[in-house]
């Protein structure tokens, strides 16, 4: 009766006077089951199920015994002892329902993996697509947006969106280094493809893995020229040639390469100096609108705001329409920094080690860099060269 | 006529329980009991109880003795148990 009893209710008897041990055995025979009996100083007590009660009360009747309830137990009572509070209930089921209803709706895009992009950057994307806060869940294709985000950003090679609860969470992947230029997609149809050089430079060393290697170390070779032949000769035992036979060449050649570095910049740059004054917004978010409490507002003629916000959420994924954030307004006045010849010199020595690294990234091996700056009347000029070494085989049809 | 019917039993191996109305008793240590196929209380008080069989009367006795559970086919009683007599 326990589980069951909590549903249907029960309720706790007392029986007095009579033969109680009768009353039970009329009970036990008419299939009423009885709990919890135990003798007390006017009677026995005991538990049964409420609906057996009326049943019970026409057998204490033959037996001969009194009964009174002294307790009434289970959801059915309950429901009767709330009927003056059911404002409260009707409070409980209409938030339920306003529950159900909210989890039918997009009420977070999480970002994750994005570095290069920011997260704003995606979200207006994704807003000028149709993909808001407060969608409903039943508009949203993800492979739509995987396909949109992929189409739009050529350097995001992977793309997954998935809706968990109420959050539409959207993972990316970005292609940390950048392709060789002018690297075309990998050709699968069988068709000869040679191996071509995609600079100048002088070669250090070749591994051919499929094809005919056309250069050797030491050699220099031009733009466009053939480094591997996706061209197969079959010789016989005499060194005559018997067929030919197409492939899709491939191999790694390293070739040491040379790049000419060049950067002019202006002495004079306009840089934000903070006044220290700053104003907080506060708002909350309701159903993808902000509410702003009333308050101090935005009278700064030049400022930047930072935007902190938090969601309310029950579980990790179901998130409520409901936040709050702050809006950081500070205010900051522009003015022209001229910068003196050593901090010229040490700007342009950063620039061009930022250059160095971008070219390390790349996939060049730097073996030698040289630089020079030059201090001309309001600009600085720097000029380097860049040694290094990088695989520059591309595949280019025959 | 009963000791035939016993004697019957016996012989063709038939369980005694469903047969000759015999209860099952059945002690957990001696702080609970459970009785199947009993025909009755006879009387019950927080000292002793007893119950009616097919074969014989039960007389439990012990301290604070409740039936936690009574219903057609079987009975558990809890308490601190001293004796069982079958009378």
């Amino acid at each position: 009766m326990n589980r069951a009893g909590k549903w249907n209710g029960t309720v706790t008897v007392r029986v007095s006077g009579g033969s109680p041990e009768r009353f039970f055995n009329l009970c036990s025979f008419h299939g009423i089951s009885l709990e919890e009996m135990r003798r007390e100083e006017d009677g026995i007590r005991f538990r049964m199920a409420a609906k057996d009660f009326f049943a019970a009360g026409r057998l204490a009747k033959k037996a001969g015994v009194k009964l009174r309830i002294k307790e009434k137990r289970g959801l059915p009572f309950f429901l009767r002892r709330s009927r003056k509070h059911l404002a409260f209930f009707l409070g409980i089921l209409i938030c339920l329902g306003l529950l159900y209803y909210s989890s039918l709706f997009i009420w977070d895009i999480h970002m994750e993996g994005n570095t290069k992009y920011t997260d704003s950057t995606l979200l207006h994307f994704l807003e000028e697509k149709g993909y808001v806060h407060g969608m409903k869940k039943s508009g949203i294709v993800c492979e739509e947006i995987e396909k949109d985000i992929r189409g739009r950003y050529g350097d995001i090679t992977w793309v997954s969106a998935q809706i968990s609860g109420n959050r539409l969470i959207i993972r990316i992947k970005e292609n940390q280094i950048i392709d060789a230029e002018g690297t075309p997609a990998s050709d699968e149809s069988g068709t000869v493809m040679d191996l071509t050089a995609s600079k100048n430079g002088t070669v250090v060393s070749v591994i051919t893995r499929t094809g005919t290697p056309k250069v050797h170390p030491g050699d220099s070779v031009e733009k466009g020229q053939v480094l591997i032949s996706g061209t197969l000769e079959i010789l016989d035992e005499g060194g005559n040639l018997l067929s030919t036979r197409g492939v899709r060449a491939d191999g790694d050649i390293v070739a040491a390469t040379e790049y000419l570095y060049e950067d002019v910049f202006s002495l004079a740059s306009p840089k934000k100096y903070y006044t220290g004054k700053e104003t907080k917004q506060r708002y909350l978010w309701l159903f993808g609108h902000r509410v702003f409490w009333p308050g101090e507002k935005n009278t700064y003629a030049c400022s930047d705001e930072t935007d902190s916000y938090e969601m309310v959420h029950l579980w990790e994924n179901f998130y409520l329409p409901l936040g709050w954030g702050v809006i950081t307004v500070r205010e900051y006045r522009e003015a022209v920094e001229v910068i003196s010849a050593k901090e010229a010199e040490k700007k342009a020595l950063l620039r061009f080690e930022a250059y160095c690294d971008q070219l390390s990234d790349l996939g060049v091996t730097i073996t030698d860099c040289s630089l020079e700056t030059f201090l001309e009347a309001d600009s600085c000029r720097a000029v380097g060269i860049v040694n290094g070494e990088e695989a520059i085989g591309i595949l280019g049809g025959s | 006529m009963k000791k035939r019917v016993e004697a019957l039993v016996q012989a063709l191996e038939l369980p005694r329980d469903l047969c000759l109305g015999a209860a099952v008793v059945t002690s957990v240590g001696c702080l609970e009991l459970t009785i199947e196929n009993h025909r009755g209380i006879l009387e019950y008080g927080p000292d002793c109880i007893r119950i009616l069989s097919g074969m014989c009367r039960i007389r439990i006795t012990g301290e604070d003795l409740v039936i936690s559970y009574f219903g057609r086919e079987s009975m558990k009683i809890r308490g601190r148990i001293h004796e069982i007599i079958y009378e």
